[in-house]
């Protein structure tokens, strides 16, 4: 029987098209996935379901009739009620004071335990929001939408945030809810899960309805294809090269979080140039603190943070670093001659005569250098000629000004080497060219705000500029989110042919199945501890899960 | 069913309104200009409301006050109320880029009156003039400094909220000027008088006419400043996001407390413009409401130095112009002036407002409205 259907239904946000004639029916009692890229439309579309958003033009049917929803609450009263991606509970509440909100009805904590026994949820209902997991979060939000008589459930990206565990349990309830007759809708991006849970998926592709297929007569291939609109490549690279080296050592490192709380714990490992070491773990196990720290964003930190630089018998650069650096470590004597390995002491010569033996390349490490970064400020690390770059989760609001031209992005690195006060802002606009045209940046112009530039661009500009300066160490959270496959895919390779060029690199990243094919090691963090350091060829996923949750 | 009923009878206006996007540049200025040619339209109107018959003698009188070149003085004294209002809203521009949002030029330009008037007033009679000039420049300048450095020090180490701080700033300023002038002035009159030496030569029988010059200066220096210095970098970069200043190692509380010296120094030099050069006076309401006006015309202008030199001409010539229409038909000048003024900005508000956003009817619901009607 069917449930719902969308006829014709379209809507746009000033220009931009997020859905564009849609028309397809849901039938009651199925599990129904909807299937699309990032901006694909399908949040949107679902919205429009839920009340949230209203259609420019287009009709809902809901049995058979046509309805006219206005609100969340009217979407109630169609038994419909969704689950977004970012939960909206009071966290100072407890669950069952959550569930209460809004009802007329009166309940005791008997009613929630019943339901939860029902469908197999776990879920304390005397127990705080704020004291919950995300997974204790979800299953309070869906509990909430039962309460309300809902017999269309609507989960937008459910698994986005979950352990393997919990993933498995998840889709447990749904089956079971799905016994009790109830539809349920899930927006989804992953291939494997609509394999798993679904009865039949559509398909959306920018904005448009492509088609809807039967879970058992397609596969993860032909989803893919469907789903970008061309054959797809899904095999990601990892180059198996030997690696050259710790590059750094972290020692004993804890921090604290933006609110004061401990974020990181003590913990321990070395990072080896080209190699990629993948981070794992729920979100806010203490992922953004580690990469932070490093970076020297964080201020209250113990431990140590041991840089090692492989300089040993080669030559002194000015773009390590400058003369009167120079000056200084060869009082210290860290250098010597390349003809006569003398030890040199530059501290009599004129800058000029420094200036030529650099550029002659006659002046030597003797040892690697060896620096610790913990207290230092970006400045400071920069200063000391280390080429450290961070591709923050947060690109708009950190890594890049979204209010900025290309041109001026550029510049956020290299600003201070301006003249007399005055910026120079040619080669950050060759930079930008050169970025443009070597990633493929979709822009009408260099002097484009970036903002206005769709997440797969902005998120080329910011790892361009990243890798533009040859880093030694590379440091990304989360840098395909948001991104379109063959963005997504893109960023993947620059990453790992960074890492041929000897980069060490650390990948923040969610998707285990990506995490586990690109990383040569794989360190679990959960909730700010180390709970294990990996070998990703030679791990299931289920073992990572528990280990993303122990501790 | 008593749910559906209450919802029924919910008010509900005819119009909704939503955002505008990607109104072409041209479309935009179309209305502004509209915007600005209505607000001539209703000045005249509104002039001949209150006395018939003036409408057409009101815009030729607006004329005759600002561009009557057979009285080069007065013609000067309308560039150096555009040259005040210029120098206000572009000190302010660096400090409003940088998101700190700063209404107190008028304290910190009236402190650096009050600096210049005293200086001014009780130099030794020996000194020269320029000397006396010189120390009038340099004390107003640390005067508006410490004035706008006092509230940048809250907000960088505390995070106090600048906007009333700088606010209350105002009023301590103006106590003060109040104060000074009853020390001061002892007969009474509470009128300080004209100052007799540490004044701006008459240059083109104005004694205003180097507050041009020193504009014209600063205008381009500010230009560059903001658009090219590495300092107006930090300050774009600190004001779009204090994440990314802190990612790329801005240091934020020096990138604030700097620009809001350079503000407050340049607020005082402004109130040493004023003594010293255009009214060669002093008293408490001396600033006269520019430095609010100030922040108006900076945010009109979008920070940007062109658009802001244009609406502080523009506001200029609205203030002069009314000024005298409103003497030729006999009314009180300065009050005629304020409404004409209000007028002004109220419309010129309203262009930025329907630039943004446009108002649409609900289609569906007045069918629905009209369908209760005959029901009722």
């Amino acid at each position: 029987m069917e449930k719902i259907r969308f006829e014709n239904i379209t809507k746009t946000f000033g220009s931009t098209v997020a859905n564009n004639d849609i028309s397809f029916s849901i039938e009651a009692g199925e599990v129904f996935c909807i299937l699309g890229e990032n901006g694909s439309g399908k949040t949107t579309l679902l919205n429009v379901l839920a009340g949230i958003y209203k259609q420019d033009a287009g009709r809902v049917f809901i049995d058979g009739k046509e309805v006219n929803i206005e609100s969340p609450k009217d979407a109630y009263k169609y038994k419909i009620g969704m689950v977004h991606q970012h939960f909206k509970l009071v966290e100072v509440f407890t669950a069952l004071e959550n569930i209460l909100l809004g009802l007329k009805q009166k309940l005791t904590e008997k009613d929630v335990i019943e339901i939860c026994d029902k469908y197999g949820f776990k879920l304390d209902p005397k127990k705080y929001v704020y004291d919950m997991s995300i997974s204790e979060k979800q299953t309070l939000e869906i509990v909430k939408t039962l309460f309300r008589g809902v017999d269309t459930l609507i989960l937008d990206e459910p698994t986005a945030v979950l352990t393997p565990q919990e993933i498995t349990h998840l889709f447990e309830i749904i089956r079971n809810m799905k016994k009790d007759g109830k539809t349920i809708i899930i927006i989804t991006h992953k291939l494997n899960e609509v394999m798993e849970i679904s009865d039949r998926i559509a398909i959306l592709r920018k904005g448009e309805y492509i088609v809807t297929v039967d879970t058992a007569l397609t596969n993860e291939r032909r989803l893919a294809d469907l789903m970008v609109g061309h054959k797809t490549d899904l095999n990601i690279k990892r180059s198996e090269i030997p690696n050259t080296g710790v590059r750094l050592s972290i020692k004993n490192l804890s921090a604290l979080d933006i609110d004061g709380n401990k974020a990181l714990e003590d913990i321990s490992f070395d990072v080896y140039g080209s190699e990629i070491l993948g981070v794992a773990g729920i979100s806010g196990s203490g992922q953004r603190e580690l990469l932070e720290t490093i970076a020297g964003l964080n201020k209250e930190t113990k431990g140590s943070i041991i840089f090692t630089n492989p300089k040993k018998d080669k030559p002194v650069t000015f773009y390590h670093k400058n003369v009167n650096q120079i000056k200084e470590l060869s009082k210290e004597g860290k250098f010597y001659y390349a003809d006569t390995k003398e030890k040199c002491d530059l501290t009599n010569k004129t800058n000029k005569e420094i200036t030529d033996l650099v550029n002659a390349e006659k002046i030597l490490f003797y040892e690697d250098e060896i620096i610790d970064l913990k207290d230092k400020k970006p400045l400071e690390i920069r200063d000391l000629g280390i080429k450290l770059s961070f591709v923050p989760e947060d690109r708009l609001g950190m890594g890049l000004v979204g209010n900025m031209d290309l041109t001026d992005n550029m510049m956020l690195r290299s600003y201070r080497k301006g003249k007399q006060g005055f910026v120079d802002r040619e080669k950050p606009h060759e930079l930008a060219e050169k970025i443009v045209q070597e990633l493929d940046v979709k822009t009408p112009s260099l002097n484009t705000e970036v903002r206005k530039l769709s997440g797969g661009n902005i998120q080329k500009i910011l790892v361009g500029r990243e890798l533009s300066s040859r880093p030694k160490i590379l440091m990304t959270a989360y840098p395909v989110r948001g991104l379109d496959i063959n963005s997504s895919y893109l960023i993947y390779k620059l990453l790992d042919e960074q890492k041929v060029k000897g980069t060490a690199i650390i990948f923040v990243g969610e998707d285990l199945d990506v995490l586990m094919d690109l990383c040569d090691r794989l360190l679990i963090l959960s909730n700010g501890h180390i709970t294990g350091i990996v070998d990703p060829r030679k791990i299931t996923k289920d073992e990572i899960g528990l280990l993303m949750t122990q501790g | 069913m008593e749910r559906v009923k209450e919802e029924k009878k919910k008010f509900k206006w005819p119009f909704y309104i939503t955002k505008k996007i990607g109104l072409p540049k041209w479309k935009y200025w179309l209305i502004r200009v509209g915007g600005i040619l209505l607000a001539f339209l209703v000045a005249g109107i509104t002039c001949a409301i209150l006395k018939p018959g003036t409408f057409g003698l009101f815009y030729s009188e607006m004329f005759r006050g600002c561009f009557d070149f057979s009285d080069i003085s007065s013609v000067i004294d309308l560039f150096v109320e555009f040259s005040l209002l210029l120098l206000i809203a572009l000190a302010l521009t660096p400090a409003f880029k940088m998101k700190f949002w700063n209404i107190g030029a008028e304290g910190q330009i009236l402190i650096g009156c009050l600096i210049s008037a005293w200086i001014a007033r009780f130099a030794p009679s020996e000194w020269p003039n320029f000397l006396i000039l010189l120390c009038c420049g340099i004390g107003s300048v640390v005067a508006g400094m410490i004035w706008s450095v006092i509230p940048a020090l809250f907000k960088a180490f505390f995070n106090t909220n600048e906007t009333l701080f700088t606010l209350m700033m105002n009023y301590i300023a103006k106590i003060l000027s109040a104060l000074a002038i009853s020390l001061w002035i002892k007969n009474g009159s509470q009128s300080f008088g004209v100052l007799t030496q540490g004044t701006f030569p008459e240059i083109m029988q104005n004694s205003g006419t180097l507050v041009i010059v020193f504009a014209i200066v600063a205008f381009v220096m500010l230009y560059f400043y903001l658009k090219n210095s590495i300092h107006g970098y930090e300050i774009s970069v600190v004001g779009e996001s204090l994440n990314t200043a802190r990612y790329v190692g801005i240091d934020v509380k020096k990138v604030i407390i700097r620009t809001m010296i350079f503000t407050g120094s340049l607020m005082g030099f402004i109130g040493f413009l004023i003594v010293c050069g255009v009214h060669q006076s002093f008293n408490d309401s001396i600033v006269a409401g520019k430095g609010f006006t100030g922040v108006l015309i900076a945010w009109l202008g979008h920070f940007e130095p062109f658009e802001i030199a244009l609406f502080s001409f523009l506001s200029a010539v609205f203030e002069q112009g009314t000024t005298t229409a409103a003497s030729a038909v006999n009314m009180s000048s300065h009050q005629f002036s304020s409404i004409c003024t209000g007028i002004f900005f109220f419309i010129i508000i309203a262009c930025e407002f329907f630039s943004s956003y446009q108002i649409k009817m609900h289609k569906k619901e007045k069918e629905e409205e009209v369908k209760d009607d005959v029901s009722n």
